[in-house]
């Protein structure tokens, strides 16, 4: 009986409605009624809204201290309507093919929610008119308050959600901010209000013993058995967490513990086994050009293996004693250098001697300057003995002898020594059962002109109250202990000698960044050669004195080969001069 | 050469059409109006948008239909529509006030769009006693205003510690053979050259401090990144390192630019090796992220650091790497569906060293998916995933490296494959296992390296 009551009474409410306004547009309806709500259409009197109502275009609906209105439109655009509201559509055209929609309402007082649907996508497609200017809406959910306040704000628009809202030309584009209209007109943007939203909530939530105007009242359990909580409530939170948009910059470690592995692991160095050749210079007027054979000494180190029953492989220090076993010819005349190298090494390659330049070692040379030249030599102008037997060299890539090319000595101009790097390559046979092997290795040199014995100990006589110091550098090549090959290292030298007691101490500092070695060296005879004493120091030395033109015992050139604790190795050439000389005691 | 001009040139045209393929794919089947990554199947998107059109049509008709209303609700929350299912779900509201239920969907929905405060409004209403709210809905309820009491803060702190096991075949990254060739001459390198198998333990943290700057969206962001490992037997390879990033964040948005970003950081940052100091960095990046709809992500970096390397026993010629990086990164992620992504990368990366052969010119990129899925174990409820990435790098050396082949500068080429699952345990706890293999081809034998290697760890994010 009261649902036909209820029903005859909307019956009679609508009829005027129904009749006046037969060519107003239908922009939506009414989702959801809390009484009362009013409507008034174009041209038509008043009639009160229920759920399932047509809301026309230009209609104005208008709710009471109790009332609150959902208006669906076509393509899901709602309004939340709360109490004390007046709100109009004035225009909604929706094109479902296109996707797009575009709705102008005026809200002239109250509270609003607005869900965009395809309105809200599309470009200028929501324009609100309000008493404190034009609302704007793209992507978003937004809450409308038009209820002044006490202490003095006209009207508050927040971002809940989406991508930008605008108020004349105010814009908010942060979820979470919102515009506020001050007492005399002015707008802010500030961050939304604490409470602000919780008012909203309940103003628009509905109240107990009010249902929408529905007869279908949706409980827990009709709920929870609905699709919703599956698709929703029911995912862990981290994973309805929103997606990050604007995410952190972050830091690529993975490559750089890449790096950091294959520096840890790199075989190389900057050594420089051939140095690259410089450009040829203009021809001088004069050749300066320095000719004759030079002596002196060499260091390198040397791998390879020997093969008698199995491959068993080596690596060792090779150096000479003696300035005679490193020899090296100059001869402008014929534009070419050469030599030989014989160097003592340790148990398994015992010695080496290479040979290189034109002639007998089969390869050639170039000698384009004092500071570029090179010479070649091939593997069967090399020898090798390997486990006691000495036998012949042959294939490989021989012997690449080379100048320092650009590179220096920081502590020693040293124009009067020649010092380069070599390399050499080549197959060993030895004799009997003792198999073959194979031999590399790299090394330094340096020559000039020695100091004679006759020379040196007159030298050495007018200077025996002297010391003299001499000063220099160390370029070689180390290892460390797990290294893979070998790294080009360079250090400072300085060595000091008394020309009485024919002693003296070399100190070899900063080599190879920061390693140190020394050595007491002496002379048996004063014949200008010098040598480690027995357990004095943590390296070996072999060295001689160099004129420098007329200047007897200018310099001094020599090898060394130094092993730390550990594993680390190191060998080379050292080379200095005279940079002082210093009364040792009253003549 | 030609060969691996081929690779990376398929490679680029991979990203390039999944570029193009995921554009017209969002256009195809991403619904104007999702506002996250839908998670229907994307096979199903087309249906479910009839379905929804029709069920519109039927709310239009009656909107009290509970049926109707909670079909279309749960199909839109399905196709990433959440203000669909937020309109409908409030209507409910209206018919049925303080129902715990609809509280704890509505303020759900809103958590996934971001809307924190307005999440927690519905939360609180949830708890209300009088709404009587059943205990699992409390629980889930209580859940979530924790996440919120962390997200809402304008001073934010979160991150990830993990740490675990990593087993290598090649841990030294030694070379294939120990017969390489040097300037043309065949050299046997000692056995302690070669490569060998290793297990490190390892630690790491990324840690993020976010501050809300005066303007909407705005922050400062810093940000640490830190990596630790120590080595079985190869204790030279022992690693620490940490980088440091610092710099505000801008919301593009104040340009009309929607869903995007653009950070300016400074970096500091340092790396020992062996127990030694071996790498001082510092410098800036630029970062742009912008989103196209909900499921395409694009980001873009640019970083340039000084780098100053220091010697040390183990790594005697260090100094030579001296000098500056610049990277510039690209990357795009998109969400086929919540349970699929995939994500694609190309870098170029330009190294200056004091070395002229260690300076050098990087080119790669990268391709991969994430698969989420149910766990398989009733004990762990969370899904599962598994990601598989796939990655190839170019590194052109400016000039020859003078011990090795003074004629020819190095060319190396990568290929990395990567397979990680990732299992949720419990309060933010989860299990890492990661196979990958490393093959790195070069014209320098003695760079010539493969590495396989199997992980097992474990993340804690807060």
């Amino acid at each position: 009986m009261l649902h036909l009551r209820l029903a005859l009474l909307s019956t009679v409410f609508l009829l005027p409605m129904a009749a006046a306004p037969a060519l107003a547009a239908k922009a939506g309806v009414t989702a959801a009624v809390n009484q009362s709500a009013q409507g008034t259409p174009p041209g038509g009197g008043i009639r009160t809204i229920v759920l399932g109502a047509d809301v026309l275009q230009d209609e104005k609906i208008d709710t009471t201290g109790k009332g609150l209105v959902q208006i669906l439109l076509a393509d899901g655009t709602t309004f939340t309507v709360g109490p004390n509201s007046s709100l109009t559509i004035d225009h909604f055209v929706y094109d479902p093919n296109a996707g797009t929609a575009q709705v102008t309402a005026s809200l002239a007082k109250g509270v609003f929610r607005f869900i965009g649907g395809r309105t809200s996508k599309t470009p200028n497609g929501v324009t609100l008119n309000t008493p404190v200017g034009t609302v704007g809406i793209r992507g978003a959910v937004v809450d409308i308050n038009l209820v002044p306040t006490a202490e003095g704000r006209r009207a508050q628009i927040d971002l809940l959600f989406g991508q930008e809202v605008t108020l004349n030309r105010q814009r908010i584009y942060q979820a979470g901010y919102s515009i506020i209209v001050g007492a005399d007109g002015r707008l802010r943007i500030v961050k939304t209000p604490p409470g602000s939203g919780d008012l909203i909530q309940l103003i628009l939530a509905g109240h107990s013993h009010q249902t929408g105007g529905s007869n279908h009242i949706p409980d827990d359990k009709i709920v929870a058995s609905s699709g919703m909580p599956p698709t929703n409530s029911e995912y862990p939170v981290t994973d309805n967490l929103p997606p990050p948009l604007l995410p952190l910059p972050t830091t690529d470690f993975g490559d750089t513990i890449t790096t950091v592995t294959a520096d840890a692991n790199d075989l190389t160095t900057n050594g420089e086994v051939t140095p690259p050749p410089p450009p040829p210079p203009p021809p001088p007027p004069v050749d300066t050009r320095i000719s004759g054979t030079f002596q002196g000494f060499s260091a390198g180190l040397g791998s390879g293996y020997v093969e008698t029953c199995g491959m068993t492989p080596f690596s060792t220090i090779l150096t000479n004693i003696d300035p005679n076993d490193v020899t090296v010819d100059f001869s402008p005349s014929t534009d070419s250098v050469g030599g030989t190298f014989a160097l003592t090494g340790g148990y398994l390659l015992q010695d080496i001697s290479v040979g290189f330049g034109d002639g007998s070692s089969g390869g050639s040379s170039s000698f384009p300057s004092n500071d570029a030249f090179t010479a070649t030599g091939t593997g069967s102008a090399a020898t090798a003995t390997l486990q006691y037997t000495t036998g012949p060299g042959s294939g490989g890539n021989g012997t690449t002898f080379a100048s320092h090319g650009s590179d220096t000595l920081a502590s020693c101009t040293c124009d009067f020594l020649q010092w380069g790097y070599w390399a050499t390559d080549f197959d060993a046979e030895g004799e009997g059962n003792n198999g073959t092997g194979h031999v590399s290795a790299v090394g330094t040199w340096v020559t000039g002109d020695i100091t004679s014995p006759e020379d040196f100990a007159a030298y050495s006589e007018a200077q025996a109250n002297y010391t003299a110091t001499y000063t220099g550098n160390a370029v070689g090549y180390a290892q460390e202990p797990d290294e893979i090959g070998t790294h080009r290292a360079t250090g400072d030298m300085s060595m000091t000698w008394d020309f009485g007691s024919r002693n003296g101490f070399v100190d070899i500092t900063n080599f190879d960044g920061s390693h140190e070695f020394s050595t007491s060296v002496s002379s048996s005879t004063p014949n200008g050669q010098f040598s480690t004493g027995e357990g004095s120091g943590s390296m070996n030395v072999n060295g001689a004195f160099v004129n420098n033109g007329s200047d007897k015992a200018a310099g001094v050139i020599g090898n060394f080969s130094a092993y730390e604790e550990g594993g680390y190795q190191a060998t080379g050439i050292i080379a200095g001069q005279r940079t002082s000389l210093d009364l040792t005691s009253p003549p | 050469m030609k060969s691996s001009c081929v690779h990376f040139g398929a490679l680029i045209w991979a990203v390039a059409l999944l570029s193009t393929s995921a554009a017209e794919a969002a256009q195809a089947i991403a619904p104007l109006d999702s506002n996250v990554p839908p998670r229907a199947a994307a096979t199903d998107l087309k249906q479910i948008a009839a379905k929804r059109q029709q069920l519109m049509a039927a709310m239009m008709r009656d909107p009290s239909n509970l049926d109707i209303a909670f079909e279309y609700a749960s199909l839109s929350a399905e196709a990433g529509d959440l203000e669909g299912a937020i309109s409908t779900l409030e209507r409910m509201l209206i018919f049925a006030p303080g129902l715990p239920r609809l509280d704890l969907e509505l303020g759900v929905l809103y958590f996934r769009l971001g809307a924190h405060d307005t999440a927690l409004s519905y939360f609180q209403a949830a708890l209300d006693p009088a709404n009587h709210a059943p205990a699992p809905v409390r629980e889930k309820v209580e859940a979530y205003i924790a996440a919120i009491g962390k997200q809402s803060q304008p001073n934010q702190f979160s991150g990830s510690i993990s740490f675990g096991t990593q087993y290598q075949t090649n841990a030294n990254g030694g070379p294939s053979s120990l017969f390489v060739d040097l300037n043309g001459l065949p050299f046997v390198l000692s056995q302690s050259a070669a490569s060998t198998p290793d297990t490190n333990a390892y630690a790491a943290g990324s840690f993020v401090y976010s501050k809300d700057l005066a303007d909407q969206g705005d922050r400062f962001v810093v940000g640490l990144q830190s990596y630790g490992s120590l080595y079985k037997q190869e204790t030279q390879l022992n690693t620490g390192a940490s980088e440091l990033t610092f710099g505000p964040q801008f919301n593009l948005q104040r340009f009309h630019i929607d869903d995007a970003s653009l950070a300016m950081y400074g970096i500091a940052g340092g790396v020992l090796l062996g127990g030694y100091p071996y790498l001082a960095s510092d410098g800036f990046g630029l970062n742009v992220q912008k989103g196209l709809g909900p499921r395409l992500h694009l980001g873009l970096t640019s970083e340039f650091r000084n780098q100053t390397y220091f010697n040390s026993p183990d790594q005697p010629l260090a100094t030579d790497r001296n000098g500056s990086n610049v990277r510039l990164l690209a990357t795009a992620q998109y969400h086929v569906s919540d349970a699929f992504s995939v994500f694609a990368g190309a870098t170029s990366e330009r190294r200056n060293a004091e070395a002229g052969y260690l300076s050098l010119l990087q080119l790669g990129a990268s391709l991969g998916g994430t698969v989420v899925f149910a766990s398989p174990l009733p004990q762990l409820a969370d899904p599962w995933s598994f990601t598989l990435w796939g990655g190839y790098l170019q590194r052109n050396h400016d000039a020859p490296d003078p011990i090795v082949n003074v004629a020819q500068a190095e060319v190396e080429h990568e290929f990395d494959i990567q397979g990680t699952l990732n299992v949720p345990l419990q309060q933010g706890w989860s299990m890492q296992t990661t196979l990958s293999y490393r093959d790195v081809k070069s014209n320098y034998d003695i760079d010539n390296t493969t590495d396989t290697s199997a992980l097992v760890g474990f993340t804690k994010q807060f």
